[in-house]
């Protein structure tokens, strides 16, 4: 019976009712006739309610009429009603379309890259990398050519020996394997001694092996010996010298000088106002949500990129906000803030040893182009310059 | 005319007599040789009655159903007719009697 339901359902029926002296007539006639119906209700005020199938209601029509029954169609229900319903609201069909194709859309992108365990390279450089290589989130899985990434990733980090991505619903799994060099072996027996790789004075000097030819305070040049490996010991009270591997640490300051550092010469003012353009970000397409005009009469201050997040679910959406100032508010920075960004691009781009300490710097302008000034830098550090050499 | 028809019931007559005995010899069910209604009660709140011939009474206490040997009188309150199909009538409610009335 419950089939009988569902295609009475699938098929829609009306809910009449009939109001009269021979209705039980009426009744026959329709079973007689073919005419299905069903839930046949007496009601108090001698009203008949049933439900009736929607391809027989012309003749259920007929017969009241011919027989003088009163009838009333009280409502119509199944699923051509729903259908006909859907698609008269047609912004929630168009909603519901969009909402299934953006769902039907998303759940065929990498929207979250995942790395299982600590890497020698950070996440964010490693995903920098991915993108490099041609793999980044927001991508269609089926658009990827994952062989050729690996080969591009690869190819570009030779600190990795293997490399395999696994799709998993949204989340791409990125394995990856380091690769190992072979510990250096030394044979401490082996003569070394350790000279200067760089001029410099000579500030401290700690050894291990071997025998300082050098003392603080001294100034060395390039290939200079500081450490022999030669070393006097005793045996059996006779004095004899052996040659080992010589080790040690020689702490010297060194003066670099590095030219054509570019920095951009102004900041704003104390008193300024910033203006924010605003930009949203759908993995590679970009929409300006704020527009600034008058853009080329402006200075950049800041940018911030804002992802858009559920918990910890990172998505590829994200707004980002350009801070602009006005060139009548910009005044000149200061020579301790070009200090500091000068400092700031020599250590980005490696220029000095990121364990050396720098002591003292001279900046001079050396030119200028548009806004931004042309430095250059004598840098006094303090760093290592002992290197082994075997003999 | 009269007399036709009492020919008629005669024949009528012997012929669902042998029909009987055929039945009770093959041991087939008679509603399907004789074409009489078959009653089934299920509680007091069903009765289903098959190989009827249509409707003579429906109000809220009391059906009544043609069938070949009379008629099928139900009493009972709340009564609704959930099926009217060609071999069957399913009437549910709260059941007090049910009589057949020749």
């Amino acid at each position: 019976m419950n089939m009988v339901r569902i295609f009475n359902f699938l098929y829609g029926y009306y809910v009449v009712t009939m109001q009269g002296r021979k209705y039980e007539k009426v009744l026959n006639l329709m079973h007689v006739n073919g005419v299905y119906v069903w839930d046949i209700k007496y009601h108090q005020d001698g009203t008949i309610v049933m439900k009736i199938m929607r391809k027989h209601i012309d003749q259920f029509e007929k017969l009241c009429t011919r027989f003088g029954v009163a009838y009333k169609i009280k409502s119509e229900k199944g699923m051509p009603v729903f259908i006909n319903r859907l698609f008269r609201r047609k912004g929630f069909v168009i909603g519901a379309f969009i909402f299934i194709s953006g769902l039907f859309v998303l759940s065929n992108m990498v929207l979250r890259i995942e790395y299982p365990t600590e890497y020698s390279m950070r996440k964010e450089e490693l995903t920098v990398q991915l993108k490099e290589a041609g793999f980044s989130v927001g991508m269609f899985k089926k658009a990827v050519d994952y062989e050729q990434v690996k080969k591009n990733f690869l190819v570009s980090n030779p600190n990795y020996t293997y490399m395999n991505i696994t799709t998993n619903g949204i989340t791409a799994k990125i394995d990856l394997y380091d690769k190992t060099n072979p510990q250096d072996i030394y044979d401490y027996n082996e003569p070394a001694d350790i000279v200067a790789k760089c001029d410099g004075t000579i500030r401290q000097i700690t050894v291990a092996v071997g025998t300082p030819v050098v003392e603080a305070g001294q100034q060395v040049t390039a290939g200079q010996m500081l450490i022999e490996g030669r070393e006097l010991i005793k045996i059996a009270g006779r004095e004899s010298d052996i040659y080992r591997r010589a080790e040690g640490k020689v702490m010297a300051s060194i003066v670099c000088e590095i030219d054509n550092i570019p920095i951009f010469m102004y900041e704003p003012n104390e008193t300024c106002t910033l203006e924010e353009e605003k930009t949203l970000k759908i993995s590679s397409f970009s929409y300006k949500l704020k527009k600034i005009s008058k853009i080329e009469e402006k200075f950049e201050y800041r940018i911030n990129e804002k992802p858009f997040k559920i918990l910890d679910f990172v998505l590829p959406i994200s707004i980002e906000t350009r801070q602009l100032y006005d060139r009548a508010d910009a005044v000149e920075k200061s020579e301790s803030k070009i200090a500091g960004d000068v400092i700031e691009y020599i250590r980005q781009n490696d220029f000095i040893n990121p364990n050396a300490v720098i002591e003292d710097i001279m900046i001079e302008q050396t030119g200028q182009y548009e806004d931004t000034g042309i430095y250059s830098v004598v840098l006094t550090v303090i760093d290592n310059i002992g290197e082994v050499v075997v003999k | 005319m009269k007399r036709k028809q009492v020919k008629n019931s005669k024949i009528y007559a012997k012929t669902q007599a042998v029909k009987a005995r055929i039945s009770e010899y093959a041991e087939l069910p008679y509603d399907v040789l004789l074409n009489v209604p078959k009653i089934t009660i299920t509680g007091d709140i069903q009765v289903a009655v098959e190989n009827h011939q249509g409707i003579i009474e429906y109000t809220q206490n009391r059906i009544r159903i043609n069938t070949i040997i009379g008629v099928v009188a139900i009493d009972g309150e709340e009564m609704n007719i959930k099926n009217i199909l060609a071999e069957e009538i399913i009437v549910l409610g709260s059941i007090s009697r049910v009589e057949v009335v020749k």
